[in-house]
C-alpha cells in the first residue's frame, strides 16, 4: 500500500551478512548473467530511488539509500559490477559497509547538486569501460527514474540497442529465497510484536500522533529499518486511512492501525483494529470478517493463478454478504519494496508459488459495525500459506 | 485577503510575466530536505502518492489530483484547493484536466526533478511544457508568519530531542534505540517527520543513519537532530562525549565553537551567504585545517530550509553568492572531521531577520560531557 514517505529512512541499518551472505548476492546476479547471455545482453542497468521504490538495486547489491536519491547498479556480462549513488563522497565510507560491490562512486548529483548527473556520470563510464556501443537491458529506469536523466541515458547511448529488461528480475523477485523469507518473517515478527503492544499502551496524551509516536518506538526498538504507519477511524461515514494528526483519541473509538516496517530491507505489513476503553485499547475481533479472512487464506495454493484467487473471494464475500471495500486493495506481493508483483487483481496473470511472500487485506463494510479490514503477510510453502504476522 | 489567495495570485503573475498558459506543479510525494517540496507549499497539503499534481489555468482555476485515490479526503481537509480529485489513471486524468482547462501553447512545469518519463511523455502530447521549477521557490522566498511558525515550533522539538539525547546516551544503548527515543520524544511533542542522523566512538568519520553499535564510556556520540513541522526541517548539530572531556576534544569543539559564532555574525539581510562561509573557514583554517574545510572532511557549511525555498540554497560555500534575505531559515554549521578527534557536530538553525538573525531553539551549542 503506498503510505507518506519519510524523509528519511531512520532506524537500524545494518547489512547482517549471516542472514543475508554475499553468496546470496552472487547467486542472484549469475543467474542475472544467465539471462542476459539468453538474450545477448551486454550490460545491465538497474535504477532505484530510494524512499520510494530501490528494490532492485538493493536486489543485487544490498544497498539502499536513507534520502530520496537515486541509485544505479550496472552489471556488466563479465566482470566486476559498479554501483552509483547520489551523495556526497563523505559517505562512500558508510555506503561500503552496506554493499558486498566494491566499485561504488558517489555520484554528486539530484539533491546534491543542481548540475552534477547520475546518468552522466554513469555513461562517462560506459564509454570508459567500452561498453558503448553494445546491448543494454534497463531496469527500473523508465519507470522511477527522473524524465530528463532518462533522456540523457538515451542520448548518451545513441548507437546501443536499449531493451526494457524489467521482467528478468520481476520474475526472480518475485519467487523468494529461503533466506528471503526469513528476513521477511523477521520483519513480521516486529510487525506483530509491536501491534501487539498497543493494548498495554499509555499515552501521555490521547491522541493520534502520540500514538503513532509509540507504534514508531516500538518497533524501532525492535530493530525496525523503515516504519510507516496510518490510522483511520473506521466508523465514521468519510473514513480514510490517514497520516496520524492530532485527532483525539476518545472512549468508545474504533482506532484501524496499518502498520508496515522493514527489517534490513525486507517488509512486512499488517492491519489491526482497536478499540478504546477506560483502561486502554483492546483489538477488535469480528468472527465474521476473521472467518472469511481464515477461508480466502487457505485457498491459496501453490500452482492457482492470481486472477483465479481474485475471482473465488470476490465470490467468497458475495456468498457471505460481505461488502468488499476495494480502495486498498486485495493485496500485493511483498519483499524489497512494499509493492511488489503479483497485484491481486482479475488481470494479473501470474500464479503462486512456493516462495512467494505477500500481503493480503480484506476490507468490508458493516451496516451496523462500519469499515473492517484484515491485513497479514503471509509466505506461501509447499504445504499452504502461513500467516507470517500473527 | 487570505495567505492562499495571495499565493494563487502571485503565481498567476509570475505565469503572466513568463508567457505561460498553465502551470503544472508535480510532485512524487517524496519529502526532501535539500529541495523544495513545490506541490506541498502550494496547495498547503504534503502529497502522499507517488504521483500528484496541480493544475493551475492563467485565470486562476485550480485543480488538484491525487494518488492514491483514497487520499482524496485527506488533502482536500488540508488544502485550501476546492477542487481536489483521487486518481487510479493519473497520466490520463491530469491530460484530461489540461483539457478541461483548456490548456495549449506554453504550460510551466514545477517539480520537473520528480517526474518520471511516462507522465512527461503524456502530457507533452498535449501542450508545450516549459520548465518552471523556480515559480515556487521565487514566491515562497518571502515567508509570511504563519510559514515561520512551524520552524519556530521545530525549534522547540529539537530542543526536547536533544535533551532526550543527553537522557538517554548512555554506555549499553545502542545507535539505534537512542535515535528511537530520541524520536519517541521529538514525534511525541509534535514533529511529523524527522531528519536524524548520527554516529557514535572514538574517532567518527561522519553522522549516518543508526547501526546496532553499542555506545561505550569514552564514545563522542554526535548527532543532526532535525525533526520537520509542516514540511519545515530545523536542524541542530550536537556533540556528547560519555565521561570526562579531553582537554584536546574542548580546546578543538570549542574552535568550532568560535567558527560557528564567528560565521553567525556575517548572517545579516543582504550580505552574500558565502560571507557565512567565508568566516567559518577563517577560523578552522587558522587554527591549522585549512586542508579540512573540503569535501570529504564535511559536505557544505550551512544551507537553507524551507518547503517551498531552501533560499540561499542547498549547499552553502565560499563561492555560495546567493544573498541573505529576511525571512530564510539557514542552518549553520562547522561540522568537521579532524585528524585528532574524528568528526564532530556543531551548529543550529536561525531565522533570519530584518537587522540580523532569530535563534530558534533555546538550547546552547557546547559539548556537553555526560557523566557515565
Amino acid at each position: 500500500m503506498e503510505t507518506l514517505q519519510p524523509i528519511l529512512k531512520r532506524g537500524r541499518d545494518v547489512w547482517d551478512q549471516i542472514n543475508m551472505p554475499k553468496d546470496e548476492f552472487l547467486r542472484r546476479v549469475e543467474k542475472i548473467r544467465e539471462e542476459m547471455a539468453k538474450k545477448n545482453m551486454d550490460v545491465l542497468l538497474l535504477y532505484g530511488t530510494g524512499v520510494y521504490d530501490c528494490g532492485n538495486v538493493c536486489y543485487v547489491s544490498n544497498y539502499a539509500t536513507k534520502l530520496t536519491a537515486g541509485i544505479l547498479v550496472v552489471i556488466p556480462r563479465k566482470g566486476e559490477l559498479t554501483l552509483f549513488f547520489e551523495g556526497s563522497s563523505r559517505e562512500l565510507k558508510i555506503g561500503q559497509r552496506l554493499t558486498w560491490v566494491d566499485d561504488i562512486r558517489s555520484s554528486l548529483a539530484g539533491v546534491f547538486s543542481s548540475t552534477g548527473s547520475l546518468a552522466g556520470d554513469c555513461i562517462k563510464y560506459l564509454r570508459e569501460s567500452h561498453l558503448i556501443p553494445s546491448k543494454i537491458g534497463f531496469v527500473g529506469l523508465r519507470r522511477l527514474m527522473p524524465y530528463r536523466e532518462f533522456q540523457l541515458f538515451i542520448e548518451g547511448t545513441k548507437g546501443c540497442k536499449i531493451v526494457d529488461a524489467d521482467s528478468i528480475i520481476n520474475k526472480m523477485r518475485m519467487k523468494k529465497s529461503q533466506r528471503e523469507c526469513n528476513q521477511i518473517r523477521r520483519a513480521s515478527r516486529i510487525v506483530s510484536n509491536t501491534l501487539n503492544t498497543v493494548p498495554g499502551m499509555v499515552l501521555a496524551n490521547r491522541d493520534d500522533r502520540t500514538m503513532e509516536a509509540k507504534i514508531d518506538w516500538a518497533a524501532r526498538l525492535q530493530g525496525a529499518e523503515d516504519v510507516r504507519i496510518l490510522l483511520a477511524r473506521p466508523t465514521h461515514a468519510d473514513w480514510a486511512l490517514n497520516p496520524a494528526g492530532e485527532t483525539p483519541i476518545l472512549p468508545g473509538d474504533r482506532v484501524m492501525v496499518y502498520l508496515t516496517s522493514s527489517f534490513e530491507r525486507y517488509y512486512a505489513e499488517a492491519v489491526r483494529t482497536f478499540v478504546v476503553g477506560d483502561s486502554g485499547f483492546s483489538e477488535v475481533k469480528d468472527e465474521k470478517i476473521n472467518g472469511l479472512y481464515q477461508q480466502i487464506v487457505a485457498a491459496i495454493k501453490p500452482g492457482k493463478s492470481v486472477s483465479q484467487f481474485y475471482k473465488e473471494t470476490m465470490d467468497a464475500m458475495r456468498r457471505k454478504e460481505a461488502k468488499h471495500i476495494p480502495d486498498y486493495g486485495l493485496g500485493n506481493g511483498i519483499g524489497l519494496s512494499l509493492q511488489e508483483l503479483p497485484f491481486f487483481e482479475e488481470k494479473d496473470t501470474s500464479r503462486f508459488s512456493k516462495g512467494i511472500c505477500f500481503v493480503l487485506r480484506l476490507a468490508l463494510q458493516d451496516q451496523e459495525r462500519g469499515a473492517m479490514m484484515i491485513g497479514n503477510t503471509i509466505c506461501l510453502s509447499e504445504s499452504g500459506a502461513e500467516i507470517l504476522t500473527t | 485577503m487570505t495567505e492562499d489567495y495571495m499565493k494563487l495570485k502571485k503565481t498567476v503573475n509570475l505565469m503572466s510575466q513568463r508567457g505561460l498558459n498553465g502551470l503544472i506543479i508535480y510532485s512524487n510525494g517524496a519529502a526532501n530536505i535539500l529541495r523544495p517540496n513545490h506541490l506541498h507549499y502550494f496547495s498547503g497539503c504534503r502529497p502522499l502518492g507517488s504521483r500528484n499534481a496541480a493544475i493551475v489555468s492563467k485565470s486562476g482555476d485550480v485543480l488538484l489530483l491525487v494518488t492514491p485515490k483514497w487520499d482524496s479526503a485527506r488533502t482536500s481537509s488540508k488544502s485550501w484547493i476546492k477542487e481536489v480529485r483521487g486518481t487510479s489513471a493519473f497520466v490520463s486524468d491530469l491530460i484530461k484536466g489540461m483539457h478541461e482547462f483548456h490548456l495549449t501553447g506554453p504550460v510551466g512545469l514545477a517539480g520537473s526533478d520528480e517526474m518520471t518519463t511516462e507522465v512527461y511523455d503524456g502530457i507533452k502530447q498535449v501542450v508545450n511544457i516549459v520548465r518552471a521549477d523556480d515559480i515556487i521557490p521565487e514566491m515562497a522566498k518571502e515567508k509570511t508568519e504563519k510559514e515561520i511558525e512551524p520552524a519556530r515550533k521545530a525549534g522547540r522539538i529539537a530542543d526536547v530531542g536533544y535533551r532526550a539525547f543527553i537522557e538517554h546516551a548512555r554506555p549499553g544503548i545502542t545507535e539505534y534505540e537512542l535515535l528511537a527515543e530520541m524520536e519517541l520524544a521529538m514525534r511525541s511533542a509534535g514533529a511529523d517527520d524527522n531528519f536524524n542522523l548520527l554516529s557514535s566512538g572514538n574517532h567518527n568519520l561522519a553522522m549516518h543513519s543508526p547501526t546496532d553499535r553499542r555506545l561505550a564510556e569514552g564514545d563522542i556520540v554526535i548527532g543532526e537532530i532535525s525533526p520537520v513541522v509542516d514540511g519545515q526541517v530545523l536542524q541542530i548539530c550536537r556533540t556528547i562525549v560519555l565521561g570526562k572531556a579531553s582537554p584536546l576534544l574542548v580546546e578543538k569543539y570549542e574552535m568550532l565553537v568560535k567558527a560557528l559564532q564567528e560565521s553567525l555574525k556575517t548572517v545579516r539581510p543582504g550580505r552574500p551567504a558565502s560571507s557565512m562561509a567565508i568566516a567559518m573557514n577563517k577560523v578552522i583554517g587558522e587554527a591549522g585545517y585549512a586542508k579540512y574545510c573540503a569535501p570529504p572532511y564535511m559536505r557544505a557549511r550551512g544551507h537553507g530550509m524551507g518547503v517551498g525555498s531552501i533560499a540561499p540554497g542547498g549547499v552553502i560555500d565560499d563561492e555560495t553568492n546567493a544573498p541573505f534575505e529576511k525571512g530564510q531559515v539557514v542552518v549553520v554549521h562547522p561540522n568537521q572531521y579532524l585528524p585528532e578527534t574524528g568528526y564532530l557536530a556543531c551548529g543550529e538553525t536561525v531565522l533570519i531577520t530584518d537587522d540580523g538573525i532569530e535563534r530558534l531553539v533555546e538550547s546552547v551549542t557546547r559539548l556537553h560531557a555526560k557523566e557515565v
